[in-house]
């Protein structure tokens, strides 16, 4: 009875350290997506010499040219279930939540926004299926 | 909480950009202040701030800047592409001079010779605007070779 009692503790025990290692892998794993998507730019020159991107003001492209901006999208913060979340701007359509900071919700938009990713044919006349 | 923004059609701001470009394409002896032939502009020679040749013949892309303060290039397109080397040559369309296809010289194909080479100006000048703030940055090209991806890294 003794030895089952330690085995039970033991294997629980076990079970708890896993869970631990795995919490804080995926914690640095959503912190090395955040740094990665935040220090990105992608930006798209087409056949005539045009250019698209999420803005950046570091691009300077008013210099090379009149340029039009419109708004992408919106990150705001879901009061009821404590995330942040991103709506398209255009669609108005909830895109992604349940984001614990603001960094991760604004690296998600980046890439989605990105010319490999899902929210380019918002803007473009392409699809892209990654 | 992002914008996107569209620029339908860079203009040519930065020389050295510019001279990139072409120096990738063979034509880097440079000359400023130059008389060239650019029978696209009529048969006489036109005085270009800068151009880039290929090292051997007359033929290459001059810039001349107008009243905004930018440049606009000028060339015999035609005659110039035809001077490209084979593997960049087959990255324009059928119908580019030295290509496969109907139309060589073509109005078509030789705005596509000028839309490459805006399209590389472009990528560069984003390019050094990032470099000189520190940032990693390069240029990919598509599988079709109709776009130019610039990557820039913190």
């Amino acid at each position: 009875m003794i030895a089952l009692w330690i085995w039970s503790f033991g294997a629980a025990f076990m079970l708890c350290i896993a869970l631990l290692g795995w919490l804080v892998r995926q914690e640095r794993l959503r912190q090395a997506f955040v740094r990665e998507a935040s220090d990105r730019v992608e930006v798209q020159v087409t056949a005539r010499g045009g250019v698209r991107m999420l803005h950046d003001d570091r691009a300077g492209l008013e210099a090379l040219g009149p340029v039009s901006t419109t708004r992408a999208s919106h990150v705001e913060f879901d009061q009821r279930r404590q995330r942040w979340y991103v709506q398209s701007a255009r669609t108005e359509r909830i895109l992604a939540d349940d984001f614990l900071s603001r960094a991760e919700a604004l690296a998600w938009e980046r890439e989605y926004y990105s010319p490999s990713g899902k929210g380019w044919a918002e803007f473009t006349d392409e699809r892209n299926e990654g | 909480m992002s914008h996107f923004t569209k620029l339908d059609k860079a203009n040519v701001t930065d020389v050295e950009a510019f001279l990139q470009a072409c120096a990738a394409m063979g034509m880097t002896r440079v000359l400023r202040n130059v008389e060239m032939q650019a029978w696209a502009v009529g048969d006489k020679p036109v005085r270009v701030d800068v151009c880039a040749h290929f090292p051997g013949n007359k033929y290459g892309i001059g810039l001349i800047k107008n009243a905004r303060g930018t440049y606009d290039m000028v060339s015999d397109w035609s005659l110039t592409g035809s001077y490209l080397a084979p593997e960049l040559r087959g990255s324009f369309p059928p119908g580019f001079p030295g290509t496969d296809g109907p139309g060589n010289s073509g109005h078509a194909a030789c705005e596509a010779f000028r839309g490459r080479i805006l399209r590389d100006v472009t990528s560069n000048a984003i390019v050094r605007r990032y470099s000189k703030q520190g940032f990693r940055a390069m240029v990919t090209e598509d599988e079709d070779h109709n776009l130019n991806v610039v990557l820039v890294r913190a």
